[in-house]
């Protein structure tokens, strides 16, 4: 790894090149109306080196007497190749196509003309990313990208989304896709525990696209880590012409998505809830005030613990960057800051970010290229899920009739184990900080006309650090004279990649394109973490603990390594072929299954290209497309082939160990086969276009926890066992509804994309039941719960089916039958973006929409009590009980009587699909206005462009199912466990370039 | 042209350098765990292992807690607070169903202590070791028999019913297994064996323990007691025959830990504050709890102690059962249950309730308990002077004017004994497993005193084969507890 380092920096001295006979050309560039195109790239064809415009567009480019072609392109217009005649003064007309299939799109290890494809790979532009008051660019894949489920599930800013292509991809494996970033696979997820997602130490501004790659064709050249598809993150890099600079600026503020019937109840509702339970319950309605007294119960209280624990959180986000260069040398510099306090107390979050990317072109045939990230997090975090210090479950849990402050003024701890949520906000804390650096060096030689040789020495690095202090006397550190813990853990993640890539062109029709190349990757992951109580006053630092409590290190890696290729080939550039090979070894499989080989084959025809088509005006384009392949999943633990003790425990002073792990030395990836067919057209000279796609994954081998007897001393082993089915259909449409002939006219634009999912398990060693059924038969997220069979009407008494034709029903839990309930994944989901503008002015909104699945609340039977928790601290009971309790002989609803401390429901452990909830919505996920200061006056102040917007995101939902009290938006496993919704974010912000 | 030569080869070398790494750069071990071919191959080894299976035993879900508190409160002994935090309600309610936590975990915990039992069994019987290490390997297995002993007995008393339960005991135990593979092709399912199959297992390996433990006979009353010696064997033997009804074993076990007098009760006037000392001279075996390694907010002591969850709490008639001189009242504190509402008073049990180093030992095994097996032995065995002698001597401990009085004799005498284990072993896990395999029917009192009948014999008495365990092992098909489904 040094060693390539350093031949790399050795390789940057040679800066040699060769000069030929030169002529200067110049002109200017402008669209279809005559408005000039700042920011143009001219380059001359073949070459690395170029110019951009300036902000009148116009250029100047010295060429070679003997240079035949300039290739000039903008973002929003169709690339074009304009042939250097005899005249020095070349101005040059772009057409707008910002859909179309002239694009050129990042895919693995290269570029691709969008026309060349044979697989699916969407891209998502630079303007759907930048801006957006969301802290990881994950975010804002959702609605933007058929085929991609990207949900949050969480409010909280750094918090890692969920993001699924097409499908799950994995039942024990992950189903996060891979990353990678300028072609280093990075290492993704939380490595702080307390939000601070690895990908999110990347600046959204950054970024210059993303590609998701979807199908085998596309993704199949990362071998053992493509199965669940793979994200290509490009990064900005200067072009060639004067320095430009951009400044954004954003403020906003953040509020807690609640809506009335998620709003807790009051005093006087609660105690009306127990008065009548009380009743319920056989008890004399004039005991009840006694009952009140006894039990403590100050009904004067009536603490709104929504506003005490929530609160109208800020947001500001800075970003400046320069970029620019000469032909030999370009240069792209940022830096970012990104802060956020979050809606509730006790949490927020705070980025900054720098980027330097610099190329250089040495000699006509070698160039360099180098870039730095640098990212630095930092989050104060609240505990969450069934945690008493989570702020979320204090506000649906916490009764009203207790008080944060005592008369005197400190706070009150005589109820929920002295768990008091403000004072835990105020004087607790759960600190991450986490600090990135991707940097990478390459270097490109062309060693013979058209076989260039690609070098790149990548190194990722992510080093978290986390800080939690316990306060004496309360909540978690009642029982410790302060407690606190401090970790640390650095992951290292190294890569080189060499490539040798060819491309000819046989008599006039035949191009082909090849690329073979070796890889190899090695992680490691050090961590280390100490804990210690009794700390002096007013300390929390570890040094300051007069007890330790606990101390450990680790060391853990995984390797691989690979070869791989590539070849492509088209006939008239009407008819594509493509195929990719790679083969991987990984240190994580079974002895005896450590290599696999991985490829892929792929087809397209251009069928507007033939001659029959030519009559079709009104069809501008169609293009079918199909391919095939294998590739895999390796995302399982390092180790979990072996046979292990784990030696994490101590008896009595002394080291001990005990089994842990089956040992199986023939556990190797997953296969995954994806079958993809796509359709992309364009209508009306491209006013319409869109494309169509049907796929099927079939994923084989997949690791499985086989559960086994507990006699067997554990309770699974990890097999390649079962096998998975995704299929579905994904519809992207963008229409130019409207298009003005000038500038300040009237447009209007619609993006709609569609995604169907269907998940099947086709094959298991034998059915998990817990909270899922997973089954031959079903999907992963089949919920299997307890039959609800609501309220008998005569009593009030909650039911439960006892037969699978629900015809007989108990009301004893216990005896109630566990049935399939649906399913946590949406049957269809997508976006719908509307833009119009006008003078200067856009308004664009966008609403994203989840249909047909099922979210559950593994906490619902403490928020649905019935009245068995009595008067306990944690149990008070929600709205919809409240509003929908049976109350009389004859009333029918699906909220059983309440009947103080009434063992017939309500029970923590009787988790039933009455908690099972509709998880369909439309959300108005973000809404843009924004004003672009006209050229007369931005020329005037002498600025590139001047933009003012405001911007609010998840303004409006509509949920279905109005039984649930919480905001739908749930991970992919369909869980609501008493997370920070997301937030309603308002932000208004200002971009110039100058 | 010079230069653009020259810079090939060093782009050839950074090709070398990048493929240098070979097949090694694939084969990494594991750092943070053992592979299995390396454990219990030498003395450090097979110590680390044995330490292993204790470990198990300090889980929560095991010895660490449940199993001491459940049949203390599955009994007429505990109830829960108004004031809780929702942990072991089924229970206290007697709601359970087959997917019980509380039940899924304690059953997982205890085959996993049967489990590396096995294995330690397994490997370490043939094991060559240097003859100096000859005794403590001896030792070592000796105790890997003694806790599969254990476990097996915990097992068969918190999911099966008690051995008179059927004439010959035929009726359902829990699965025998006493190899355990480590590698998936040895993976097994078995149906559920006899309690007497089980019984019979227990004491062939209790047999097995005491006779390799045999040389472990210097322990004293004042060295550590976190681990099983022979005593402990032959404590735990007497209990196991006395379950089984096997009166003369049981008398001629608990003898052999009596008569050596190795271990001395603790004096009345200080037994609360000495019982709550690691490793006193009266315990035989009781689990290991250090400053550093322990269960925290989980601890059982957490549990009762009103600075922690203080979610347990003795029933009246708990309390009540002490006579005001009896030293014994002393684990029962009459005051406030912490929390607004709380009941007022409760009896705040403090047995165990250090919540500040949590440096408190579990009891499992101890003198008194070879006293009352005895006492109890021998009143049924038709022996009662005998019996009184022993009962006296717990009552008088307690109590010191408690004179089992002379004319105590048959059903009256078996009685006493049976309140004397209510008083003595008081949430110290035995209440349940001595009424129910008495058949006694009870009062259970509940969270809010709310009080229901536990008949003998009640199919709720003993705990769910975990529903996990129904849906992953096809040979337990059918065979689950009457009252929990299929």
């Amino acid at each position: 790894m040094r060693k390539i380092l350093a031949l790399a920096m050795v390789m940057l001295l040679f800066t040699g090149s060769l000069l030929a006979q030169n002529k200067t050309l110049s002109g200017k560039v402008t669209d279809q109306a005559g408005a000039p195109i700042p920011g143009a790239s001219v380059v001359l064809k073949g070459n690395n080196g170029g110019t951009s415009t300036g902000s009148d567009g116009s250029y100047s480019i010295t060429v070679p007497e003997n240079a035949r072609t300039l290739i000039v392109s903008a973002v929003g217009f169709a690339q074009q190749e304009v042939t250097i005649g005899k005249n020095i003064q070349l101005d040059i007309q772009l057409t707008k196509n910002d859909q179309g299939l002239a694009e050129v799109v990042v895919v693995a290890y290269g570029t691709q003309n969008k026309r060349s494809l044979t697989g699916a790979a969407t891209t998502i532009s630079t303007e759907k990313l930048a801006r957006a008051p969301r802290a990881s660019i994950q975010e804002s894949f959702q609605g933007n990208v058929a085929g991609v489920q990207a949900v949050n599930g969480s409010g909280q800013p750094g918090s890692v989304p969920n993001i699924r292509i097409r499908g799950v991809g994995s039942i024990n494996a992950s189903s996060a896709p891979l990353y990678v970033i300028d072609g280093v696979p990075v290492v993704s997820g939380d490595i702080t525990g307390y939000n601070t997602n690895t990908i999110a130490g990347l600046s959204s501004n950054d970024v210059e696209s993303v590609t998701v790659l979807k199908d085998a064709a596309a993704a199949s050249l990362y071998g053992s880590r493509a199965a669940n598809g793979v994200v290509l993150i490009t990064t900005k890099t200067g072009k060639a012409g004067r320095t430009k600079f951009s400044a954004s600026a954003q403020y906003g503020i953040n509020k807690i998505t609640l809506r009335d019937s998620d709003l807790p109840l009051s005093t006087p509702e609660m105690l009306e809830l127990l008065r009548e339970g009380w009743v319920n319950s056989g008890k004399n309605l004039a005991d009840f005030p006694a009952e009140v007294k006894a039990r403590g119960v100050d009904s004067t209280v009536n603490t709104d613990w929504v506003d005490a624990l929530t609160r109208n959180g800020n947001f500001q986000q800075y970003d400046l960057s320069a970029s620019g260069g000469t032909d030999k040398t370009t240069f792209y510099l940022s830096g970012g800051i990104y802060k956020s306090e979050a809606a509730v107390i006790g949490s927020d979050y705070t980025r900054t970010t720098a980027k330097l990317s610099l190329t250089n072109k040495a000699t006509d045939r070698l160039s360099f290229n180098g870039s730095l990230s640098l990212g630095y997090q930092q989050s104060n975090t609240s505990s969450d899920a069934g945690a008493f210090a989570n702020p979320i479950r204090s506000f649906y849990r916490l009764q009203p009739w207790l008080r944060i402050y005592n008369p005197d003024g400190s706070f009150d701890n005589s109820y929920n184990n002295t768990f008091n949520p403000v004072q835990l906000a105020e004087k607790n804390f759960r600190k991450a900080k986490s600090y990135s650096a991707l940097g990478s060096v390459g270097a490109q030689y062309k060693i013979y006309q058209g076989l260039t040789f690609e070098t790149k020495a990548g190194l990722d690095m992510n080093y978290g650090m986390t800080n939690l202090f316990w306060s004496p006397g309360f909540g978690d550190g009642r029982n410790y004279g302060g407690y606190g813990s401090a970790s640390n853990a650095l992951y290292l993640n190294w890569i080189t990649t060499n490539l040798l890539k060819y491309k000819t062109t046989f008599g006039e029709d035949h191009e082909f394109d090849a690329l073979v190349g070796y890889e190899a990757q090695k992680t490691t992951v050090n961590s280390s973490s100490n804990a210690a109580s009794n700390f002096l006053p007013n300390t929390n630092t570890l040094a300051n603990a007069a007890k330790p409590e606990s101390s450990s290190s680790s060391i853990t890696e995984n390797s691989i390594a690979s070869v791989l290729a590539n070849v492509g080939y088209n006939y008239k550039r009407k008819y594509y072929l493509t195929g990719t090979f790679r083969r991987d070894g990984s240190s994580r499989f079974g002895f005896n299954k450590r290599y696999g080989n991985f490829w892929s084959v792929g087809a397209s025809w251009d069928i507007t290209s033939e001659s029959f088509m030519a009559n079709l005006k009104t069809l501008s384009q169609l293009k079918l497309r199909a391919s095939y392949g294998l590739n895999g999943n390796q995302e399982i633990g390092n180790f979990d082939s072996r046979g292990l003790y784990s030696g994490n425990t101590v008896y009595d002073g002394s080291p001990a160990y005990a089994l842990t792990q089956y040992s199986n030395d023939k556990l190797t990836w997953e296969v995954n086969k994806p079958l993809n067919i796509g359709l992309d057209f364009g209508f009306l000279n491209d006013r319409i276009t869109g494309s169509l796609e049907w796929y099927e994954r079939k994923t084989t081998a997949l690791l499985l926890t086989v559960p086994i007897s507990s006699i067997n001393g554990l309770t699974g082993y990890t097999d390649n066992v079962g096998a998975m089915k995704n299929s579905g259909i994904e519809i992207s449409i963008s229409s130019r509804n409207i298009v003005s002939s000038s500038p300040d006219g009237f447009s209007w634009s619609t993006d709609f994309n569609l995604t169907t999912l269907k998940n099947k398990i086709t094959a298991l060693n034998s059915p998990s039941r817990g909270t899922f059924n997973r089954e031959v038969g079903l999907d992963f997220y089949q919920y299997y719960l307890i039959d609800y069979a609501g309220v008998n009407a005569a009593n009030g008494e909650a039911m439960w089916y006892t037969d699978s034709a629900r015809t007989k029903t108990t009301n004893v839990f216990s005896q109630g039958l566990r049935a399939n309930q649906g399913s946590a994944l949406p049957d269809f989901f997508g976006g719908l973006t509307n833009t119009v503008s006008m003078k200067g002015f856009t308004l664009s909104f966008q609403l994203y929409y989840n249909f047909g699945n099922k979210i559950y609340d593994g906490w619902g039977s403490f928020l649905n009590s019935d009245g068995s928790s009595g008067f306990s601290a944690t149990g008070k009971i929600n709205r919809y009980t409240y509003e929908n309790r049976w109350k009389k002989a004859g009333d029918v609803t699906d909220v059983p009587r309440v009947t103080y401390l009434g063992s017939q429901t309500g029970l923590s452990s009787q988790n039933s699909s009455r908690f099972l909830y509709d998880g369909d919505y439309v959300r108005l996920r973000d809404v843009t206005l924004s004003y672009n200061l006209p050229r007369s006056v931005t020329s005037r102040l002498k600025l590139a462009n001047a933009r003012f917007y405001v911007r609010a995101n998840n303004l409006f939902t509509w949920v279905k199912d109005k039984r649930l009290s919480y905001d739908p938006e749930v991970p992919v496993t369909g869980d609501l466990d008493q997370r920070p919704p997301v937030f309603r974010t308002i932000v208004g912000g200002i971009d110039i370039s100058f | 042209m010079k230069r653009v030569k020259y810079s090939i080869y060093i782009l050839a070398a950074i090709v070398l350098a990048g493929t240098a790494c070979k097949k090694s750069f694939l084969e990494i071990d594991p750092q943070q765990n053992t592979d299995v071919a390396q454990t219990v191959t030498d003395v450090p080894s097979t110590r680390a292992a044995v330490n292993g299976i204790y470990a198990l035993l300090q889980s929560a879900n095991s010895y660490g807690r449940t199993a001491s508190l459940i049949p203390d409160l599955m009994s007429d002994n505990l109830q829960i607070s108004v004031i809780n935090a929702n942990r072991y309600q089924p229970q206290d309610q007697y709601a359970m169903a087959a997917n019980d936590g509380m039940a899924t975990n304690l059953w997982n915990n205890l085959y996993q202590v049967v489990a590396n039992a096995n294995l330690v069994i397994e490997k370490g019987e043939p094991l060559e070791v240097p003859v100096a290490d000859t005794a403590e390997k001896r030792k070592l297995v000796g105790q890997a028999y003694a806790l599969r002993a254990f476990g097996y007995f915990s097992l068969v008393r918190f999911f099966a019913q008690p051995y008179n339960f059927s004439a010959g005991a035929t009726h359902l135990g829990v699965p025998i297994t006493l190899k355990t593979a480590t590698d998936k092709s040895g993976v097994v399912a078995l149906g559920r064996n006899s309690v007497k199959e089980n019984y019979d297992q227990i004491i062939k390996d209790l047999d097995s323990a005491v006779s390799k433990l045999n040389t472990d006979t210097a322990a004293t009353s004042t060295s550590s007691k976190t681990r099983f010696n022979y005593f402990g064997g032959l404590a735990l033997l007497s209990r196991v025959y006395l379950y089984k009804e096997d009166y003369a074993k049981a008398i001629d076990a608990a003898n052999k830990v009596i008569d050596r007098k190795k271990y001395t009760l603790l004096p009345g006037a200080t037994l609360v504050a000495d019982f709550r000392k690691q490793s006193n001279a009266e315990t035989i075996f009781e689990v290991a709890f250090t400053a550093t390694d322990n269960n925290s907010t989980d601890a059982l002591g957490y549990f009762y102690a009103q600075g922690g969850y203080g979610d347990a709490i003795a029933t009246d008639t708990m309390y009540k059962i002490y006579t005001a001189a009896d030293a014994r009242r002393g684990f029962i504190t009459r005051s406030r249950r912490t929390g607004t509402g709380g009941e007022n008073p409760a009896n705040i049990v403090n047995k165990y309730n250090n919540i500040t180093t949590y440096e408190e030992n579990l009891k499992v095994l101890r003198l008194a308990e070879v006293y009352l097996n005895r006492a109890e032995a021998y009143a049924y065995s038709n022996q009662d002077n005998l019996a009184r002698a022993d009962l006296n001597v717990i009552t008088t401990r307690g109590d010191a004017a408690a004179t089992v009085p002379g004319t105590l004799a048959g059903d009256d005498l078996k009685a006493a004994i049976l309140v004397e284990r209510r008083k003595e072993f008081a949430f110290e896990g035995h209440r349940l497993f001595d009424l129910t395999r008495r058949k006694q029917t009870f009062t259970k009192t509940r969270r809010g005193t709310i009080t229901f009948i536990v008949n003998a014999p009640e199919n709720k008495t003993i705990l769910p084969i975990p529903q996990r365990e129904m849906d992953a092992n096809p040979a337990i098909k059918g065979q689950q507890n009457p009252g929990y489904g299929n």
